[in-house]
């Protein structure tokens, strides 16, 4: 997945698709939008958060029960028949990418009408943990995560990084390792060696209103 | 065995503080499953602090379990025969402790119900897989060692050849179980305030601290003489431990602060100063010879280990967010029915260990409270 901050404006209609998509329990954001000042000198910009399915996933190698593991395209799937509630992988994922269901969370009659499946992990129960899993039902069907699907502003790609290709909501596909290398693309805490699957393209020459032009306006609004 | 069945028996006072204990550990068996029912909703606990007072205890009474080692050590490697009267209390109490830190394990669980899936599908890659099959293995020595030598007392006979390579297996491996608890936080790479080598050190030596301060307290409390030699002892294992686990906080302080990295110091809180505040009162004491020395190291222990430590690791989170955490009243009660599940345990190894100790010297068993 490649987030081009260029163009996240932080409308977080992506977290709004992923929790209707997912039935997503109050409380929890499996994909997030943070506006971040990285010091106050620079101007903030809008940073999606979601799991960032690493490849050296510190949450798999601290699951004592195998519950959450990582598929073979890079996946990091979460198992809630197995999972005991140790919150483990909370404590070891460094990106505050997994929750945990502390009561019952609140159902709706759809959600609860599926039967339960470890590609969409709904109905939600209480006692154990849950996260992003990227849509691993959309994908079967050659489809984007509901995120990507539904980002206006094509900020979200997703693809296959051995395909060398990523495609956003607009359709837009592009060679990813040429907009990671031209767009200097990085990742969340690289140096804890987590490996993420989840690059970012730098929030520069953005493509919409600054936050701060944002704000200012929302306030003239109000 | 009529020596265990007097050692049962008790006047007045005993039966109120069996039937106190009773009574604190069927309000936490409710409370509990309220909790299994509604969810750990019912805790202090959090989104964003994951890990709160039951992993806090659990990670305590480790530490208490693995002291035994500081009187098993010195009496059986070394024949310091000073310890021959208090060696068994150690033991036992280990027993009790490490039931008391699987029961916060157990009550911190969002699927108690499925325990078994540790054992149905063991991950080596987890810490906390190598955690339960070292707890379980210290359980099974202690239990079988203390056994023996409790049944050897009994017969007036000494202890069974065979136990004493268990015992002495029973030495490292009580230093595996703290260390290998100490890695479950010092291996994450998102949480700067664990993230220390020398965590798994000063684990050993709060454990140290805190252990024999215990023991001295329960000889107290059970108005067993030990002897003024195994007294000074202990005290001075309990003292040198905590000047060594103050020493080391000491350096996490310098670390954390003189490297000036956000990260490292974010997590130092009031709640932490306090902690060490109450450490360092403790060692003072300690120093001081004050009678009121194991008191105030177990108290500073229970709270800077047992209360502070693991919340204090998740504040503020890895994205920046402070979420206070303060233990709710269902919390509080699971604890208190967990630590008088301990108590009742103590209580009874030790009038049975006591009373078979008195019977081997002939005389009658002096018993708590009775």
């Amino acid at each position: 997945m490649v987030f081009d901050l260029a163009k996240c404006d932080g409308c977080r209609d992506c977290t709004k698709a992923c929790t209707k998509m997912h039935f997503v329990p109050p409380m929890q954001e499996w994909i997030k939008v943070y506006e971040v000042e990285d010091n106050q000198a620079a101007g903030s910009y809008f940073l999606p958060r979601t799991c960032m399915h690493c490849d050296n996933p510190p949450c798999v190698r601290g699951c004592p029960v195998g519950a959450t593991y990582k598929r073979t395209d890079g996946i990091v799937m979460m198992d809630q028949d197995r999972c005991i509630g140790c919150r483990n992988c909370i404590a070891q994922c460094p990106y505050s990418a997994r929750f945990f269901n502390w009561g019952e969370p609140p159902h709706t009659p759809e959600e609860m009408k599926a039967a339960y499946s470890v590609e969409h992990n709904y109905p939600h129960r209480k006692g154990v943990v849950e996260k992003c899993i990227m849509c691993p039902e959309m994908l079967r069907m050659g489809m984007l995560p509901a995120c990507a699907d539904t980002c206006k502003m094509g900020a979200i790609y997703f693809g296959d990084e051995f395909e060398d290709a990523v495609t956003n909501g607009k359709g837009e596909t592009m060679q990813f390792s040429k907009i990671a290398e031209t767009g200097a693309g990085f990742r969340l805490m690289e140096e804890l060696g987590t490996e993420p699957r989840v690059y970012y393209l730098p929030p520069v020459n953005r493509k919409y209103p600054s936050p701060e032009e944002k704000h200012m306006h929302d306030a003239t609004k109000a | 065995m009529t020596v265990l069945a007097k050692a049962m028996l008790g006047g007045r006072a005993y039966r109120w503080w069996l039937t106190a204990l009773a009574a604190a550990i069927v309000t936490g068996v409710l409370l509990w499953l309220r909790q299994w029912h509604q969810g750990l909703a019912v805790t202090g606990m959090s989104r964003d602090v994951a890990w709160g007072l039951y992993i806090g205890q659990f990670t305590f009474f480790v530490g208490v379990a693995a002291s035994a080692v500081t009187v098993v050590l010195p009496y059986y490697l070394h024949a310091w025969r000073a310890f021959a009267r208090v060696v068994i209390l150690g033991e036992l109490l280990a027993i009790a402790s490490i039931v008391v830190s699987l029961l916060f394990v157990l009550v911190d669980m969002g699927r108690p119900d499925r325990l078994l899936n540790v054992l149905l599908h063991p991950s080596p890659s987890s810490l906390m897989f190598w955690d339960m099959l070292a707890l379980a293995g210290y359980l099974a020595l202690n239990v079988i060692v203390a056994r023996a030598a409790l049944a050897a007392e009994i017969d007036g006979a000494p202890p069974a050849t065979w136990t004493r390579g268990l015992v002495l297996l029973s030495i490292p491996w009580a230093v595996s179980i703290h260390t290998v608890t100490a890695f479950l936080y010092a291996g994450l790479a998102g949480r700067p305030f664990w993230l220390t080598a020398a965590m798994a050190p000063r684990f050993l030596a709060s454990a140290f601290a805190a252990g024999p301060a215990l023991l001295i307290l329960l000889c107290g409390a059970f108005r067993y003489d030990i002897g003024e030699e195994a007294l000074c002892k202990l005290r001075l294992v309990m003292t040198y431990a905590m000047t060594a686990n103050v020493f080391l906080a000491l350096m996490e302080v310098f670390t954390a602060f003189y490297s000036g990295i956000p990260g490292h110091a974010a997590p130092y809180s009031s709640w932490t100063w306090l902690s060490g505040g109450f450490a360092a009162a403790a060692l003072a004491l300690a120093l001081g010879r004050s009678r009121y020395a194991p008191a105030a190291v177990f108290a500073s222990l229970a709270i800077d280990k047992g209360v502070v430590l693991i919340p204090a690791g998740f504040i503020p989170s890895p994205s920046g967010a402070v979420t206070p955490y303060i233990p709710t009243a269902v919390e509080l009660g699971i604890v208190l029915a967990i630590w008088s599940v301990g108590a009742l345990l103590v209580t009874i190894l030790f009038r049975v260990a006591i009373a078979a100790r008195e019977l081997d010297a002939g005389a009658s068993p002096q018993c708590l409270a009775s």
